[in-house]
């Protein structure tokens, strides 16, 4: 699952320690869903959603 | 400074102090029951060191505001756990097949230790490695 993350981070000009407190996970989770080696819970990609103002799919790109 | 306590972390120092005293006891004591008391004992103090330095890591970290756990580290353990349960499943058949075969007299306590020595590297190494790949 393809990712623009670091996208919408440095559009709210945050950093990975910031937005992991947000999201209540570490900023390693963070790191490894921005290099696309981890693919989050449906939960934390809402909470993402939410947190950014945008869908799921503005942020994830799922490919077969 | 306020140092906030949960009931888990609470949980976790009191069984550790529990363990280290169970594992002096043994050690001082030397019940005849026991056949190795210095070893069981010191195994015992060990497991309770490990339980109280854990549990005042964890109290440490919450009060700094550190996430400790999140669903990536439980995704590694949980790929962790499985994979050093299915390699120990694996060595305890062969070694059944192996004690059946022989009829091999060999004495349970190096066994079980050499089992557990190698559940608790299996699954380090496993977390380790899974680590690096997520």
């Amino acid at each position: 699952m393809k990712n623009n993350l670091k996208v919408w981070r440095a559009k709210k000009d945050i950093t990975q320690e910031q937005l992991a407190n947000e999201m209540e996970v570490t900023r390693q989770t963070i790191n490894a869903i921005e290099r696309g080696k981890y693919d989050p819970s449906i939960t934390l990609a809402f909470k993402m959603a939410r947190f950014f103002e945008c869908s799921i799919e503005d942020i994830f790109l799922y490919e077969e | 400074m306020v140092i906030k306590v949960q009931t888990k972390d609470t949980g976790v120092l009191i069984t550790g102090f529990f363990i280290s005293l169970i594992g002096i006891g043994i050690h001082i004591f030397e019940p005849g029951w026991i056949i190795n008391p210095s070893g069981t004992g010191g195994a015992f103090v060990g497991a309770g060191i490990v339980l109280i330095g854990l549990g005042i890591r964890s109290i440490r970290l919450k009060n700094k505001g550190t996430i400790v756990e999140d669903e990536r580290i439980f995704y590694i353990a949980e790929k962790a756990s499985h994979k050093t349960l299915t390699i120990l499943i694996i060595l305890q058949g062969i070694l059944m097949a192996f004690l059946g075969i022989t009829a091999f007299d060999i004495q349970a306590y190096p066994i079980v230790s050499l089992l557990f020595a190698i559940t608790v590297l299996t699954y380090v190494g496993f977390y380790h490695w899974y680590k690096r790949r997520f």
